[in-house]
């Protein structure tokens, strides 16, 4: 009790203190939200990470067990299903595979914290290297829409919405075919290492 | 020793952990508010790119203070009317943008009290002719930025400064597209 007096106290010798962080929270509270928001950062890149490495399991693991996948591919639910339908699509990875023709370069990440959940909105430019030349290429620049949870402690993906920008893509709309060559973008199949 | 003494001890006792909690506690609320400063000030940064995508010109203007500015090499707009009108340059408000984004990144957050400094930079990505994304333009923004009254943070001046092309000729290139449109 005399702590909590004299943080409050130490709250009122600072009128504006309570600036960026919404009012009547308190220091612990506003930590809290600090760590929140950095875990979540962790998790946006380490997507792109698993992603680019075609590592689905680790991938998948980022999504809640009711987690929910929407993009190019159509909309699929739960981390095993997810995981099986990137694996038939984008193939597995061959143990000691190294990727070195594509990246997903993420960016602007914006996050709103709800208690255990979380509203974030990133873009994405993923970028190729072309067969025919030697430098990256953007092939795909989007916008990622994602719903979080904290379960048992830890965020993950209630729902991951994958937005086309260039080309355009309404990721709640119908799913189109996947560009040509996507697969092979991301497997480097076909093509000389 | 006294009752009285005692007493006294005791209250000092007391009084020196206290001053000291209390001081702590002051020093790490001001360390957590720098902290929440920047963080605010980079999520505005990024705000600025999404509500300029999504054509929102209402979000995008109240990121300014009433007498907030935004200008480039050729010309400067400042108070929420000035802005918007510059912002209708890019279509209806609330459009679906089918054709170009703002990937922002490099951010530097300088807070002094309740003003504060920021640069980061900005690449522009649009629709190439054959309909992937093409870096369009790359550049600049430096920021001042004030602390309101709630405690949220505002633009009160935006710089942006191209770098590639220079503004001159993103000028013309523009003029040229819209020409053969």
């Amino acid at each position: 009790m005399l702590m909590r007096v004299i943080l409050a106290g130490a709250l009122l010798t600072l009128p504006v203190a309570a600036a960026a962080a919404p009012k009547k929270l308190t220091l612990e509270q506003r930590v809290q939200r600090m760590e929140d928001e950095s875990e979540i950062r962790q998790i946006l890149v380490k997507y792109g990470t698993y992603l680019d490495a075609r590592d689905f399991a680790s991938y998948a693991s980022l999504f809640a067990d009711d987690g929910e996948w929407v993009g190019g591919f159509g909309r699929f639910k739960g981390p095993n299903v997810i995981q099986a339908m990137l694996e038939e699509r984008l193939g597995k990875a061959e143990p000691g595979w190294i990727n070195k023709q594509s990246y997903h370069l993420l960016s602007n990440a914006l996050i709103q914290l709800d208690g255990d959940k979380a509203h974030v909105t990133s873009k994405y430019l993923f970028l190729t290297k072309p067969e025919d030349q030697n430098r990256p290429v953007p092939l795909l620049a989007g916008r990622y829409e994602d719903d979080l949870v904290r379960v048992n402690g830890a965020w993950k993906i209630v729902k991951r919405v994958t937005n086309g920008i260039i080309p355009y893509r309404d990721g709640n709309g119908p799913t189109p075919p996947p560009p040509p060559g996507l697969r092979e973008a991301f497997t480097g199949e076909g093509r000389q290492q | 020793m006294s009752l009285v003494l005692r007493a006294a001890a005791l209250a000092l006792l007391a009084a020196i952990p206290a001053t000291a909690v209390a001081q702590s506690a002051a020093s790490i609320e001001a360390r957590l508010r720098r902290a929440e400063d920047e963080l605010a000030i980079q999520r505005i940064i990024v705000d600025y790119a999404a509500r300029l995508d999504a054509r929102d010109y209402k979000g995008y203007v109240a990121l300014f203070t009433p007498d907030g500015e935004w200008s480039n090499r050729i010309g400067s707009h400042k108070g929420p009317e000035a802005i918007r009108k510059m912002l209708t340059t890019l279509g209806p408000e609330g459009a679906t943008n089918t054709s170009n984004y703002h990937l922002v990144s490099n951010p530097r957050v300088e807070v002094n009290g309740d003003r504060a400094t920021a640069t980061s930079r900005y690449l522009f990505v649009m629709r190439g002719k054959d309909g992937s994304p093409r870096p369009a333009l790359a550049g600049l923004y430096a920021d001042e930025l004030v602390r309101q009254s709630d405690g949220g943070w505002k633009i009160q001046r935006r710089v942006a400064n191209d770098v590639m092309p220079t503004r001159e000729e993103w000028a013309k290139i523009i003029a040229a597209e819209r020409a053969g449109q």
